[in-house]
């Protein structure tokens, strides 16, 4: 059976590489904000040591849906993953870290290689997937209520993030309860049309997520609000390929 | 008066017979028994009643639509090395849940059930009323599943 769901979740460790595919709505600043125990720096809400294991609950559901609408599966999962620091190591000249997780049979993913990095430098986060060759800018060295920034390495404006909102205290979907956390909300859009052949490929993504942070502590919660992606093959003879696919979920730290 | 009364007793019985004796059909609700889950390329196999560790239901109709659900409720550890693991690990981890709707299908003698996720082979075994459902994960293991009806 294809476990669809836990491939797609990516563990807390490695939501920074999660975070570069996002893009974030555009949320008003609140007014009169008590900002007392926030600061700017992105690294104080992302903390990094070599000893980091960090476990974390997935809840979630996946629906799929034929031409007509109609549900034709139906995948959900309710577990527990974690990720761990392997070690030291470069994100393109910049120092940080490795990470790994286990996948389901407590072997570490990605063959035993690191599954994601994470650099800290001069209050930024950068992050990138297993293969390094980029950074993105999971969170900046100017956070101010309101502010928005693009993660994405090479600016694409598919992409963009912001901090919507600071919050004293906050309880995540475990019930663990943390203090002077921020909330980042980010967004994905896209729509492509690739002609091959006599046929073209339609696809269009709508991704929403809110991420919480909490100083001192790291990623506490993150929400997948919005999951929308349809695609499908066009040609004479019509519509082939169809797929719809809708997920939502949480992901919230354990302790 | 005598032709009257056995051509009753004759419709009663026969009545009876219908009412207690219900035609072979795969077209109803079943539920998953034993599954064996299978590497071909280790050659090496485990059996578990599928209580052990969740559900596995199937709902075949004349509409020709059909309803899968499989539930992993509980982690399915192993208790001996297979699959090329060490014994002690989760093969399947909980929680998870699928299922899959959609229109099934004739080919040869088997019920083709397809999905995003792959096909399911339906096969039917009227001797011992029971199904016999196959089909292969991503990770290239064979699962071979028994289904009783549901009373």
């Amino acid at each position: 059976m294809k476990y669809r769901l836990p491939a797609l979740a990516l563990t807390i460790g490695i939501a920074v590489s999660l975070f570069s595919s996002c893009k974030t709505s555009s949320t008003s600043p609140a007014v009169n904000v008590d900002t007392t125990g926030f600061d700017a720096r992105g690294s104080d809400y992302f903390p990094v040591s070599a000893t980091d294991i960090v476990s974390a609950h997935f809840r979630g559901a996946e629906s799929r849906f034929d031409l007509n609408g109609s549900l034709i599966e139906l995948d959900s999962i309710d577990q527990d993953r974690t990720a761990f620091v392997m070690g030291s190591a470069q994100l393109l000249g910049l120092p940080g870290f490795s990470i790994g997780a286990y996948n389901d049979r407590g072997n570490t993913t990605n063959s035993g290689r690191p599954s994601a990095y994470v650099a800290l430098a001069n209050g930024n986060v950068y992050g990138s997937d297993k293969d390094a060759s980029t950074k993105a800018l999971a969170l900046p060295n100017a956070l101010s209520l309101g502010f928005s920034w693009n993660p994405d390495p090479n600016g694409d404006p598919r992409y963009k993030a912001s901090l919507a909102h600071y919050l004293t205290s906050f309880t995540n979907h475990n019930g663990n309860t943390y203090q002077s956390v921020i909330q980042v909300e980010g967004t994905y859009t896209d729509s492509t049309y690739s002609l091959q052949g006599s046929s073209a490929h339609i696809n269009v993504v709508n991704v929403g997520a809110t991420f919480y942070f909490a100083k001192g502590i790291g990623p506490v919660e993150i929400n997948l609000h919005q999951y929308d992606l349809h695609g499908y093959t066009v040609d004479a003879g019509g519509i082939h390929e169809y797929e719809r696919d809708i997920m939502n979920g949480a992901i919230s730290r354990n302790r | 008066m005598k032709v009257r009364a056995s051509l009753l007793i004759l419709i009663i019985s026969l009545a009876g017979c219908s009412a207690t004796h219900k035609p072979w059909t795969i077209f109803r609700a079943w539920h998953g028994a034993m599954v064996t889950l299978s590497d071909p390329h280790l050659n090496e196999s485990i059996t578990e009643p599928i209580e052990k560790f969740g559900y596995l239901n199937l709902t075949l109709s004349r509409d020709s639509t059909f309803e899968f659900s499989l539930g992993v409720l509980k982690d399915v550890v192993l208790a001996r090395n297979v699959f090329g693991v060490e014994g002690n690990v989760v093969l399947l981890k909980a929680v998870y849940k699928s299922e899959r709707f959609g229109k099934l299908r004739l080919q040869d003698s088997s019920l083709i059930l397809s999905s995003p996720e792959g096909v399911i082979f339906v096969s039917q075994d009227s001797v011992h009323s029971e199904l016999h459902l196959r089909y292969t994960d991503r990770e290239h293991r064979k699962w071979l599943c028994t289904l009783a009806a549901k009373e």
